[in-house]
């Protein structure tokens, strides 16, 4: 059996809950400790399963700020930088308690990142990242540890080729940079069933590593892409999907996006995937204040009502 | 049956990890977050385990100063006195893990704390304690909700009539500022079958409150008490021992005390409490890294075997 078996046939819900996210309201604006206290935990995980999702990818972090749950090694490097809530344990713990796993978003460059950051983390010293990779292992490790079965999977950004990748600042780094044993030892550590899925770009529908146990699988806003063949490979075929603003809230105040595809588009699309025991994780555009986009949550419930899950 | 029914013909271990613990040798080393982040909770869970216990009592903090869980009641009103890692969270999900349960020490009252926690939370404001208990209940009442199932129990200190106890620094209060029902309420939010034990001070064997479900039992070095007949009663029986330093936490130089009964006296007294459906918390020194008292852990694991648990 796979390890990631319990992805086939199902979907999961990521939201895109960063510090940067916009206000519902004009001048509603938290600050970052502000979102982490004002999160309810237990509606958030009870609306998750009210849609049907099997699983919560949420972001430890993304490049911006902060992170949302205590980690010793990035504190060593950038004191405070850490919600003093530690709102991802939380939620894992809730997930656990509801029946649903929890994947954790984790971003594996510091190209993206402001000049201290970058410099804390070593991420300018050498194109080989050698100095990055050392301590980003670590700081990953510690969160591998800390949740132990708590962490169901990993889903890890931009393992990029960054010659191809026009939007990052810096382009003389790639995935030779992981020592692929050790990245995936201090990822597996405290739970040696957790999996893990790289991502190397959006619509590219590949893996990185031999190592990986489900297809990241970044989809933009498309329905283009079908699982395949289950028989002759071992991976877990997985698409992320956003279906109403591009990934984060992070444009404009005000309401977000409606959904972007019909029902009978999603709920076809859905059904063809699952049957091919395939895996779908839908992003949900979500406010500071936790709540989700109410239309697009009520697209996905009708969604789970349709497939008569 | 009764709620604290897990406890009837069982002991657990109690520590008082406090910022002011010292190390095996030599002054203090570590500050409080540092003591947090070195504190290795899987062996010091798997360590009670071994010694047979079915539960801990760990604080969440004892008029310190800090706190070792994160609190947005307290973080609100003095920011920055919770620990930066949620050493107390991180313990609870351990013990759950492991299959023990988990009960927290926390005092009722700040009259030994620092001033400016007793400013904050308007404790010398009046001998009605009337702020302070509003305050202070929604402290307890956030805990109660965080923790959820994984807070088995409180055990709650400092429940005095200051007539009777002169050692405290003001003699003007009772536990007439308790409003019983809004108390309890707090204490069981997430888990109506959490237990509540109120201690009103050493070797009273008696209970506050009538919602109590099992007495705080605080015996200091005594193994004097004895169950009561259980058939005739609803609040299970406990008593709560220190077996190794004198004044219940390490906050001298050097190392801890050696155990303080013999071990059978020790076996003696814990059969006869535990066959009469009693349960026994023992205490044990513990050190500045989180390692306990070695020849402490080395008795209770003897008492284990002594009584083929």
């Amino acid at each position: 059996m796979r390890k990631a078996d319990w992805m086939a046939g199902n979907y999961g819900i990521m939201v895109h809950f960063v510090p940067n996210l916009k206000p519902r309201y004009s001048g509603g604006g938290l600050d970052f400790n502000q979102m982490a206290d004002g999160f309810d935990v237990k509606n958030f995980v009870s609306e998750v399963k009210a849609m049907g999702g099997k699983w919560i990818l949420f972001p430890f972090g993304q490049n911006i700020i902060g992170y949302w749950s205590y980690n010793a090694v990035i504190e060593k490097y950038l004191p405070g930088v850490c919600s003093k809530r530690d709102l991802v344990l939380e939620i894992a713990i809730e997930a656990k308690r509801q029946g649903l796993r929890f994947i954790a978003y984790l971003h594996t460059s510091y190209d993206e990142c402001t000049e201290e950051f970058r410099n804390a983390f070593g991420w300018n010293l050498s194109s080989d990242k050698k100095v990055f990779m050392e301590r980003w292992t670590a700081a990953m490790r510690y969160y591998s540890e800390k949740f132990g079965d708590l962490l169901d999977g990993w889903w890890f950004d931009a393992c990029y080729r960054s010659k191809e990748k026009s939007f990052l600042k810096t382009h003389d780094w790639d995935n030779s940079r992981f020592d692929e044993d050790k990245w995936f030892e201090a990822a597996r550590a405290g739970n040696q069933n957790r999996i893990t899925a790289m991502c190397d770009g959006a619509n590219q529908m590949t893996y990185v590593f031999e190592q990986e146990e489900y297809l990241a699988g970044e989809s933009s806003r498309t329905l283009e892409f079908y699982p395949w063949d289950y028989d002759s490979t071992e991976k877990q075929w997985h698409a992320l999907i956003c279906t109403d603003c591009f990934w984060g809230h992070c444009e404009r105040e005000g309401e977000i996006d409606p959904p972007k595809f019909t029902d009978d588009e999603m709920c076809e699309y859905t059904k063809t995937c699952l049957e091919k025991r395939g895996a779908i994780t839908w992003n949900v555009g979500i406010y500071q204040d936790s709540t989700m986009a109410e239309k697009t949550v009520a697209q996905i419930k009708r969604l789970k009502e349709r497939l008569g899950i | 049956m009764r709620k604290a029914h897990w406890m009837a013909g069982n002991y657990g271990v109690m520590v008082h990890y406090l910022p002011e613990a010292m190390p095996c040798g030599g002054p203090k080393k570590m500050t409080v977050n540092e003591m947090a982040d070195n504190f290795d909770v899987k062996a010091f869970v798997k360590e009670l385990k071994d010694m047979g216990a079915s539960w801990v009592i760990f604080p969440f903090g004892q008029n310190s100063g800090y706190y070792w869980s994160y609190n947005v009641e307290i973080e609100k009103r003095i920011p920055g006195i919770c620990t930066r890692r949620d050493l107390a969270f991180e313990l609870a999900v351990e013990i759950k893990k492991q299959g023990l349960r988990f009960i927290a020490y926390f005092p009722t009252e700040v009259d030994d704390n620092v001033k400016m926690i007793r400013y904050a939370f308007g404790w010398d404001l009046s001998p009605d304690k009337k702020v302070f208990m509003e305050r202070w209940m929604k402290v307890v009442k956030y805990y109660g909700e965080k923790y959820g199932d994984l807070l088995d129990g409180w055990w709650f200190d400092g429940n005095y009539d200051t007539k009777i106890k002169t050692f405290k620094r003001t003699l003007d209060w009772n536990n007439s500022r308790f409003d019983e029902k809004a108390w309890f309420e707090a204490a069981r939010a997430g888990n109506p079958d959490r237990i509540t034990a109120m201690n009103d001070g050493a070797n009273q064997m008696t209970y506050v409150f009538e919602q109590e479900e099992y007495i705080g039992g605080e015996s200091s070095r005594n193994l004097e008490f004895y169950p009561w007949d259980y058939e005739s009663r609803e609040k299970q029986w406990h008593a709560l021992i220190c077996v190794d330093t004198s004044e219940w936490f390490h906050y001298q130089e050097g190392k801890i005390a050696p155990p303080k009964f013999s071990d059978e006296e020790l076996f003696e007294y814990t059969k006869k409490c535990l066959d009469k459906k009693g349960g026994i918390t023992w205490n044990i020194g513990i050190y500045e890294d989180g390692t306990m008292a070695e020849e402490s852990v080395a008795q209770i694991k003897r008492l284990k075997e002594s009584l083929g648990k």
